[in-house]
């Protein structure tokens, strides 16, 4: 792959708003709005692997859904290889279904039951009527195999009742990737396995990736997860980006205060740094009247009382391709020496 | 001092298939302010270990061999009435998933105080209004809470009234079954910093059942490492984290993905086994780069590294 292919853009977002309404009431007077995703703006390289971090409530699937248009943004646009998808209708439509594929959380739901392991991957190589050089048959067992389940003619009768939770998403990964996708978008792909079982779930997502030079998109809660994979991450807190970067800086050298203490958080036993590096957390909540503010003020130990719940800081450059977006980010920035 | 004392417990649970040996001869002491970490993989057994030292295990379980003693009584073999007495006053858990565990109808407040009158109904009104102040504060939340409902809380929030509820008699022995599994890592942080704390000041003995190797190295004073049923390394937390010996908690190791170090994680390789069918030798010996010719015929025994640690391994 050249650099020029390289940095060729795949996932435009571009002020992308999400409003979720709930509780409608009678005459629509009780609906609560919640503000999933606020103008956000992401562009995710051709050919790498995109991590999405933050924790539950944070948007991070809905960013995912809204790629894979399963939800539409309330404003702003998104664009698929320079080709805004909202627009998208019929035969148009239908491909962009083909090339963007989605693998979803809980192997325990996204499959069903009713079908065996070589209908699941089939049936999108039925719907998308792909002029398949060799059978169906044979492209089923040849995805199989590049998941890992192997001799994959074992597995092809049977059904996700009889399969490991492993397993089941490795089904569920050959069924997103039996199209050949150029873009995947992996929602927390094994929240639901055991550490030994994620590790060769990550392995295989990262060698189809390789192999195939698609787009991922890895959406997960884990700082760890996201660094072993990933290329680059995006931080996101409460619908907006605070931190976008290559992996390695992103560890090395977090500028935002949330990215500081979710490396607070890990549980670190037995390394030098037990103690907390950055403690960036309030002890209390701070109530927030103005909501124009930056997105993490309320829990900031940092933040300025005038100048941080006036106005929403933008992301900006603090390194080399990695930006923050805090007004501190310059001063609190650490030492590289993780 | 031995607070706990499970001695060669195996737990069979009954399948249309067969027997399945969940618990295979596991035995460990959980010493007064103490913690031990039971950590695996799931299907391993450790959360029925759990239930079964609360006695409550589904129908088709059954305890087939093995003792569980709590002040030299054996919850096993003790009547009902006896085992009544005991759980939730004496031993207390916090549930996996809190939503679940809360009632979704009553006030959270309301829920702690009638698990604390369930257990002294003789005390006054006033006695456990206050208590259940006491115990809001005690898991770090606001006393005024109290009147609203589950749904009204965070997920962190809810995970500490169920700490609160399993505090409310004031047992000695907590039983923890992956307390911060759906939790996020900020919240799980603070959850195990509210754990640790009251086991320090309050002296209690807690079994902390947990997936994560490093969450349980976080809490743990002892770990005890669970793979298809049986206990296969027992040591102190820097024993078994710094130096592990048994070749599964060393697969276990290299599998964790962890940001500090330089560690490629590595996979362990194959599947677990047959938990049905009946095996003669190691149950790991398949996914073992050391196993040997013997790993697969002989069952493994017990071998000491030091007075604290020791493995279930044939080699060596």
């Amino acid at each position: 792959m050249t650099a020029l292919e390289f940095n060729r853009i795949a996932i435009t977002l571009d002020k992308v708003t999400k409003v979720y309404r709930s509780g409608i009431g009678l005459h629509r007077s009780g609906a609560a709005k919640v503000i999933a995703l606020n103008e956000v703006d992401l562009a995710v390289r051709s050919g790498e692997i995109f991590g999405l971090v933050g924790e539950s409530g944070s948007g991070k699937t809905t960013i995912g859904r809204l790629i894979v248009r399963l939800e539409t943004p309330s404003a702003g646009t998104i664009a698929v290889n320079d080709v805004p998808i909202a627009q998208m209708r019929g035969g148009v439509l239908k491909d962009f279904r083909r090339r963007t594929q989605m693998i979803f959380q809980d192997p325990y739901q996204s499959l069903n039951p009713y079908l065996s392991v070589l209908d699941t991957v089939a049936e999108p190589l039925t719907i998308h009527k792909r002029p398949a050089p060799v059978t169906t048959r044979v492209k089923v067992i040849q995805t199989l195999e590049m998941v890992g389940l192997s001799p994959a003619t074992e597995f092809l009768s049977s059904y996700p009742h009889q399969l490991s939770g492993g397993q089941r998403q490795r089904v569920a990964i050959a069924r997103a990737m039996v199209l050949d996708p150029e873009v995947v978008v992996a929602d927390e792909p094994t929240s639901m396995l055991d550490a030994s079982i994620s590790v060769q779930i990550y392995q295989i997502l990262a060698n189809i990736q390789r192999r195939k030079h698609m787009t991922l998109l890895f959406i997960t809660h884990s700082l760890a997860a996201a660094h072993y994979l990933c290329d680059r991450i995006a931080v996101i807190y409460r619908g907006h980006i605070v931190e976008t970067g290559p992996a390695k800086s992103i560890i090395s050298a977090p500028c935002h205060p949330y990215t500081q203490a979710l490396i607070d958080a890990l549980p670190k036993y037995g390394h030098a740094w037990a103690e907390k590096r950055f403690n960036t957390l309030r002890a209390h909540e701070r109530t927030v009247t103005n909501t124009n503010g930056c997105p993490f003020f309320a829990r900031c130990s940092r933040a300025d009382e005038n100048l941080c719940e006036a106005r929403r800081p933008e992301l900006c450059e603090i390194e080399d391709q990695h930006d923050a977006a805090c007004f501190f980010a310059e001063e609190f920035k650490p030492g590289k020496s993780l | 001092m031995a607070l706990l004392t499970v001695d060669n417990l195996s737990v069979t649970y009954g399948t249309p298939r067969g027997l399945l040996r969940a618990v295979d001869q596991v035995s460990f002491v959980l010493n007064k302010g103490q913690s031990l970490g039971l950590v695996g993989e799931s299907g391993s057994g450790k959360s029925t270990i759990g239930t079964a030292i609360m006695g409550l295990l589904p129908k088709n379980a059954k305890i087939s061999s093995g003792r569980i003693e709590y002040n030299r009584l054996d919850l096993v073999t003790t009547t009902a009435e006896n085992l009544r007495k005991v759980r939730w006053k004496k031993i207390a858990m916090i549930f996996q998933a809190a939503m679940n565990a809360l009632n979704p109808i009553q006030r959270v407040g309301d829920q702690i105080a009638e698990a604390i009158r369930f257990h002294e109904p003789e005390k006054p009104n006033t006695a456990v209004h206050d208590r259940v102040t006491e115990l809001f504060a005690l898991v770090g939340m606001n006393p005024r809470r109290r009147n609203d409902y589950p749904h009204q809380y965070s997920g962190g929030m809810r995970q500490r009234a169920v700490i609160a509820m399993a505090l409310a008699c004031r047992p000695e022995v907590i039983i923890a079954d992956e307390p911060t599994t759906a939790l996020d890592v900020i919240v799980q942080d603070q959850i195990l910093a509210t754990i640790k704390t009251l086991q320090q000041e309050l002296g209690i003995g807690i079994l902390f059942i947990s997936h994560d190797i490093s969450v349980v190295a976080d809490v743990c004073h002892h770990i005890g490492v669970m793979y298809a049923g049986q206990m296969v390394e027992l040591g102190t937390r820097e024993e078994v984290f710094n130096a592990p010996a048994h070749p599964y908690t060393q697969s276990l190791m290299a599998a964790h993905i962890t940001l500090f170090g330089d560690h490629q994680p590595e996979p362990i390789p194959g599947q677990g086994p047959d938990m049905v069918a009946a095996a003669s030798g190691c149950r790991f010996c398949e996914r073992c780069a050391c196993a040997g010719d013997a790993c697969s015929i002989e069952a493994p025994q017990w071998r000491a590294l030091s007075s604290t640690h020791k493995i279930l391994c044939c080699r060596g």
